[in-house]
C-alpha cells in the first residue's frame, strides 16, 4: 500500500472516510445507549437526581415553549383566515390552528427549541465536566457517570417533554383562539366547532407519542456529546454545537418517521 | 499492596508508558517521580481503571484491575481515594456536598458522621468555616486541598496524590506533607504520591522512583536517589539540565520524546 | 414564595396530566358527566361521513359517530353513534345522513322516518339497528338554484318574444322580476357558500320573494291570458307559463320545508329540477314551433336555444339519476358548459332590456 493517495482519489479518500466516519459515530452512541439503559439498574443512583432534572430541564423549560407556542397559535390563526379568504368558511380556522398545533407545530417547534436550551444545556455542562476531569472523579468515587449524569437528564428529558408540549399545544390553540374572535371576527362557538371538527382522539397521542421521542433525541444526543467532549473549552463549545444541530436533525427525522409510521392510512 | 507490571500505553503515536514496573508496599508511602509529561498521571489513572493499559498489568490486593468487573471496579475504587491535579471538584456543589459524595457513596454513615467527617477532614488540610463555598469561590491551592479532603474523607486504603503540593505555599505544603505521613503512620493507607517537589519526597516518602522514557529509571530509598549518580536523575534531583542532556545522549531532556521517536 | 423542586415537579406534572385528559375529552366534544348510549342505523352508503361527525337531533347536536363498517353480508354500512341518554327518539326513527355543509363534513341525523316520504330509507334491523337513508351532497343545492334562475330567466325571454308590444311592456316588469329575484337566488347561492349555519334564514328570505315573484308572475299570466284569446300557440305557451308558475310554488314550498328539515329541501331540489327540465323542453318545442324566423333575429337567439339545449341534457341527466349536480360540479366541462349558458342567458337577458325595440320590432313584423 502505497502512503499517498493519488491526487483523483482524494475526493473519494474523503467519501469513505467520512462514511466511516458516521458509521463509527453511530457504533459509539449505539455502546452509549446501551450503557444507558444498563445504568438504569442503578436506581439508587439516579431516583435522587431526577426530580431535579425534572425541573431543570422540564419545569424550567416551559416559559420559553410557551412563548413559542402562543406565537405560532397567533401567526396560524392569522394564515388560515388570510388563506381562507371567502371560499372556505371562517370556522375552519379552528379546524386548521387545532390540526396543525397538536399535529405538528406544538411538538416539532417545542423539541427544536429545547434543542437549544435543553440540548445545548446539557452538552455544554457534561462537556465541561469532562474535560475538568470532573467525570473521572466521579468514577474515582465509585460512582457510575451515566447512572448519574445521563440517566436522570434522559429520563427527565422523556418525562417532561409530553407534559411541555400538552402545555404548548394549549397554548398555541388558546392563542389562536383569541386571535380569531378579535382580529379575525369569529366567535367563540365557531372556533370550537371548527377545532372540534376533524378531532379524533389519536391526535393527543401522537403529539404526546413525538414529544416523548423528541425528549430522548435532545437528552441522549446532549449526554452524548457531552461524554465525548475533548479538549478544554474549545472542545466544550464543539460539542455543544453538535448537540444542537445533531438533536435538531433528529427531531426532524423523527418527525417525519412518526408521520410515515402512524399516520399512513 | 500496588503493583505496576509492565505498564504500556500510548494515545495514537505518542506512546506513553513503555514498560513501567512499580510496586508499593502495604502501608507504604512511594514517591513518584519525573519530569512534566512523562506520564506520571497516565500511570495513576490505570491504578483506579480509569485508563486501559495497552499491555501490562496493575494489580491492588493481587486483583487484576484492568479486567474487572464494572461492580468489582466500583467496589476497589471505594478503597481507594484520588487526589486529582487539578482538583476536579464538582462545580455544581459546595465542598461540603463535594465531600459528602464520597461519604455517601462508601455507605455505612450516619447523617452525623458525615457532617463530623466532612469538618474533620477539612480541618486537616486547613479550610474549616470553606463548606458552604462553591469551587469557583475559592482559589487554586483552596481547591486543591478542598480536593485532597474530598479523597481522604472516607477514609480510604489507598491514597493516590496527583501533585497534592503543587502550587501551595511553603507553610500549607508542610502542613499537607505532615498529612501524609499521618495518614500512613496513623492508619496505615498506602499512598502514590506524584510530586515535582524534591524536598516533599524527602521528607514523605519510603521510596522514591523516577519515571523516564516510559518506564522506571531508578528507584530507591530518599538517601539513594538524592545519591545517585545517574546522570538524569542527578541532573533531574539537582535541577542541572546540562546534566540530563549529557545523560541521554543529548536527546532533549522530555523524557517520552526518545520513545515516541523510536516507535514511529 | 419559591417551590421546591418536588412541588414545582409535581404540580407542573399533575396540571399536564389533567390538561391531556379534559382537552381530549372537551374536543370529543361529548357532553359531561352522562353516559352516552349506543345506537345504529344500516345505510346504502354513507357518503362523506366519517368517525367523530357530530349527531343531531331536532338540530341539536347530540352525540359523535363512534364508528363506521360494512355489515356482516357486506351489503349495507353499519354506522355506530353515540349520543346522550336525553334523546327521545321517535317510534318511527330513522337516520338520515347529509352535508353538514359545503366542506366535506357530514352529519347524522335522528329524524322521524315519516317526515321523508320521499326519501328511500333502508330497513331497519334486528337488534336496535335503525334505518337510514344518505342525501345527495348539498353542493347541489346551490347549482339548483343558479339553474332554476337561469331558466327562469329563459322563460321571460320566450314569453316576450312570443308577444306584442302592449304586452311587452308587462311581460317586462315580469323578466325584472324574474331577474330580481335570480339575483336574490344567486344571492342566496351566495351566501350559502359563505355560512351554512344562517341557511334557515336566508331560506326564509327567499321563500318570501319566490313567494311574491310567483304571485307577480302569476298576475302577468292572467293579463297575458286576457290579452290573446285566440291562437293554440299562445295557450300553449300559457300553459308553460302555469307550468313554470306551478314549479316556483312547488319550489317556494319546498324551501318553506326547508325550514323545518334541510334535507327535504335538497330532495325536493332534484325534483324540482326534472321538473325544468321537462320546462325547458317545451320552450324548445316552442322555439321550434315559432320557425325558422325566429333564427333571423340573430345570433343572440342561437345561443339562447343552446343554453336551453344545455339544461335539457343536464335535467336529462338527473332524471336518468346519473348526474346529481355532485357529479355535475365533477364534470368540469359540463359544468363550463352549463357556467357559460347561464352567462348566456344573462347576456340575452340585458340586450333585451336595453334594446328592446329591436326584440320587439321584430316579433310584431313576424
Ligand atoms: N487522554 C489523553 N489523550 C492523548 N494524550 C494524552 C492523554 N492523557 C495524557 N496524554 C499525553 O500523555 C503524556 C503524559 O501525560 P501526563 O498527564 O501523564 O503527564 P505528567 O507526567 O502527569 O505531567 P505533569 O507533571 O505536567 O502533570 C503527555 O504528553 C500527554 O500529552
Ligand atoms: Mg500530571
Amino acid at each position: 500500500m502505497t502512503a499517498r493517495t493519488a491526487t483523483w482519489a482524494r475526493p473519494f479518500a474523503a467519501v469513505g472516510r467520512s462514511a466511516g466516519g458516521f458509521f463509527a459515530a453511530f457504533g459509539r452512541f449505539g455502546t452509549f445507549f446501551v450503557e444507558m439503559l444498563r445504568s438504569l439498574r442503578d436506581v439508587g443512583t439516579w431516583v435522587p437526581l431526577l426530580v431535579g432534572q425534572m425541573r431543570h430541564l422540564g419545569v424550567d423549560s416551559i416559559p420559553i415553549a410557551l412563548f413559542l407556542a402562543a406565537f405560532t397559535g397567533i401567526v396560524l390563526a392569522l394564515q388560515a383566515s388570510y388563506t381562507f379568504t371567502g371560499a372556505v368558511p371562517l370556522y375552519f380556522v379552528g379546524a386548521l390552528v387545532g390540526k396543525t398545533m397538536i399535529l405538528e407545530l406544538g411538538p416539532v417547534l417545542s423539541g427544536l427549541a429545547l434543542s437549544g436550551r435543553v440540548g445545548a444545556n446539557i452538552a455544554a455542562e457534561l462537556g465541561t465536566m469532562r474535560v475538568s476531569e470532573q467525570i473521572d472523579a466521579l468514577e474515582t468515587l465509585a460512582y457510575n457517570p451515566v447512572a448519574y449524569l445521563v440517566v436522570p437528564r434522559v429520563l427527565a428529558g422523556i418525562l417532561m417533554f409530553p407534559v411541555i408540549v400538552i402545555f404548548a399545544n394549549a397554548i398555541g390553540i388558546v392563542a389562536g383562539w383569541i386571535t380569531a374572535i378579535n382580529l379575525l371576527q369569529m366567535s367563540t362557538d365557531d372556533f370550537i366547532r371548527g377545532l372540534r371538527l376533524f378531532y379524533e382522539p389519536f391526535d393527543i397521542t401522537f403529539s404526546l407519542i413525538k414529544a416523548t421521542s423528541f425528549g430522548l433525541v435532545v437528552t441522549a444526543v446532549g449526554c452524548f456529546e457531552g461524554f465525548a467532549t475533548k479538549g478544554g473549552a474549545e472542545g466544550v463549545g464543539r460539542s455543544t454545537t453538535r448537540a444542537v444541530v445533531i438533536s435538531s436533525m433528529l427531531i426532524l427525522v423523527f418527525d417525519a418517521f412518526w408521520a410515515v409510521v402512524l399516520l399512513q392510512p | 499492596m500496588i503493583e505496576m507490571i509492565d505498564l504500556h500505553k500510548s494515545f495514537g503515536p505518542k506512546v506513553v508508558l513503555n514498560g513501567l514496573s512499580l510496586r508499593v508496599g502495604e502501608g507504604d508511602t512511594v514517591a513518584l517521580v519525573g519530569f512534566s509529561g512523562a506520564g506520571k498521571s497516565v500511570a495513576l489513572k490505570h491504578i483506579v481503571g480509569l485508563l486501559q493499559p495497552d499491555m501490562g498489568t496493575v494489580r491492588v490486593d493481587g486483583t487484576d484491575v484492568p479486567s474487572l468487573s464494572r461492580p468489582d471496579l466500583y467496589e476497589l475504587r471505594r478503597r481507594v481515594g484520588y487526589v486529582f491535579q487539578f482538583a476536579a471538584l464538582f462545580d455544581s456543589m459546595t465542598v461540603a456536598e463535594n465531600l459528602a459524595m464520597g461519604l455517601i457513596k462508601h455507605g455505612g454513615f450516619s447523617k452525623d458522621e458525615i457532617e463530623e467527617r466532612i469538618a474533620d477532614s477539612l480541618e486537616r488540610v486547613e479550610l474549616e468555616g470553606y463548606e458552604e463555598n462553591f469551587p469557583a469561590e475559592l482559589s487554586g491551592g483552596q481547591r486543591k486541598r478542598a480536593g485532597l479532603a474530598r479523597a481522604i474523607a472516607f477514609g480510604p486504603k489507598y491514597l493516590l496524590y496527583d501533585e497534592p503540593t503543587s502550587g501551595l505555599d511553603p507553610v500549607t505544603t508542610t502542613v499537607i506533607d505532615r498529612l501524609i505521613l499521618k495518614m500512613r503512620d496513623e492508619l496505615g493507607v498506602t499512598s502514590l504520591v506524584i510530586t515535582h517537589d524534591m524536598d516533599s519526597a524527602y521528607c514523605i516518602s519510603d521510596r522514591i522512583a523516577m519515571l523516564y522514557d516510559g518506564r522506571v529509571l531508578q528507584e530507591g530509598t530518599p538517601e539513594e536517589i538524592r545519591r545517585s549518580q545517574h546522570p538524569v536523575v542527578k541532573g533531574f534531583v539537582e535541577g542541572r539540565p546540562e546534566l540530563v542532556e549529557e545523560g541521554s545522549g543529548g536527546m532533549r531532556i522530555f523524557a517520552n520524546t526518545p520513545a515516541s521517536r523510536r516507535r514511529i | 414564595m419559591k417551590l421546591n423542586n418536588e412541588a414545582a415537579v409535581g404540580i407542573v406534572v399533575v396540571a399536564g396530566i389533567i390538561l391531556t385528559v379534559v382537552a381530549a375529552f372537551w374536543l370529543s366534544g361529548r357532553p359531561w358527566g352522562e353516559e352516552p348510549i349506543e345506537v345504529a342505523a344500516v345505510f346504502r352508503e354513507v357518503g362523506e361521513l366519517r368517525q367523530g361527525n357530530p349527531v343531531k337531533f331536532r338540530g341539536v347536536e347530540v352525540g359523535r359517530v363512534a364508528g363506521i363498517d360494512l355489515d356482516a353480508e357486506g351489503e349495507g354500512v353499519v354506522v355506530a353513534m353515540q349520543i346522550s341518554p336525553r334523546v327521545v327518539p321517535p317510534a318511527d326513527a330513522a337516520v338520515l345522513l347529509a352535508p353538514a355543509s359545503l366542506f366535506g363534513d357530514w352529519q347524522a341525523s335522528i329524524v322521524s322516518r315519516s317526515s321523508y316520504p320521499e326519501l328511500e330509507f333502508t330497513t331497519a334491523r334486528q337488534g336496535q339497528v335503525l334505518s337510514g337513508a344518505t342525501l345527495p351532497d348539498i353542493t347541489q343545492l346551490t347549482a339548483v338554484g343558479a339553474r332554476i334562475a337561469g331558466n327562469l330567466e329563459t322563460l321571460a325571454e320566450r314569453v316576450e318574444l312570443a308577444f306584442t308590444e302592449e304586452t311587452a311592456i308587462k311581460i317586462r316588469e315580469t323578466i325584472e322580476n324574474v331577474q330580481a329575484m335570480s339575483e336574490q337566488l344567486t344571492g342566496f347561492v351566495d351566501q350559502q357558500t359563505q355560512t351554512y349555519r344562517d341557511v334557515s334564514q336566508s331560506v326564509l328570505v327567499a321563500t318570501d320573494n319566490i313567494t311574491q315573484t310567483t304571485e307577480r308572475f302569476d298576475r302577468v299570466a292572467g293579463s297575458v291570458e286576457a290579452a290573446f284569446v285566440e291562437g293554440g300557440r299562445i295557450e300553449q305557451i300559457l300553459a308553460n307559463a302555469e307550468r313554470a308558475s306551478q314549479n316556483l310554488e312547488e319550489l317556494s314550498q319546498s324551501i318553506d320545508d326547508a325550514v323545518v328539515g334541510v334535507p327535504s329541501l335538497i330532495a325536493q331540489a332534484d325534483t324540482t329540477i326534472g321538473e325544468l327540465g321537462e320546462l325547458s323542453t317545451s320552450a324548445s318545442r316552442l322555439f321550434e314551433s315559432l320557425g325558422p324566423e325566429i333564427d333571423q333575429l340573430g345570433p343572440t337567439i342561437v345561443e339562447a336555444r343552446e343554453a336551453i339545449a344545455v339544461v335539457q341534457r343536464a335535467a336529462a341527466r338527473i332524471d336518468n339519476g346519473e348526474g346529481t349536480l355532485g357529479r355535475l360540479l365533477e364534470d368540469p366541462a359540463l359544468f363550463e358548459e352549463t357556467q357559460a349558458a347561464i352567462a348566456t342567458l344573462r347576456r340575452v337577458l340585458s340586450d333585451l332590456q336595453a334594446n328592446p325595440g329591436r326584440y320587439i320590432g321584430e316579433v310584431r313584423i313576424f
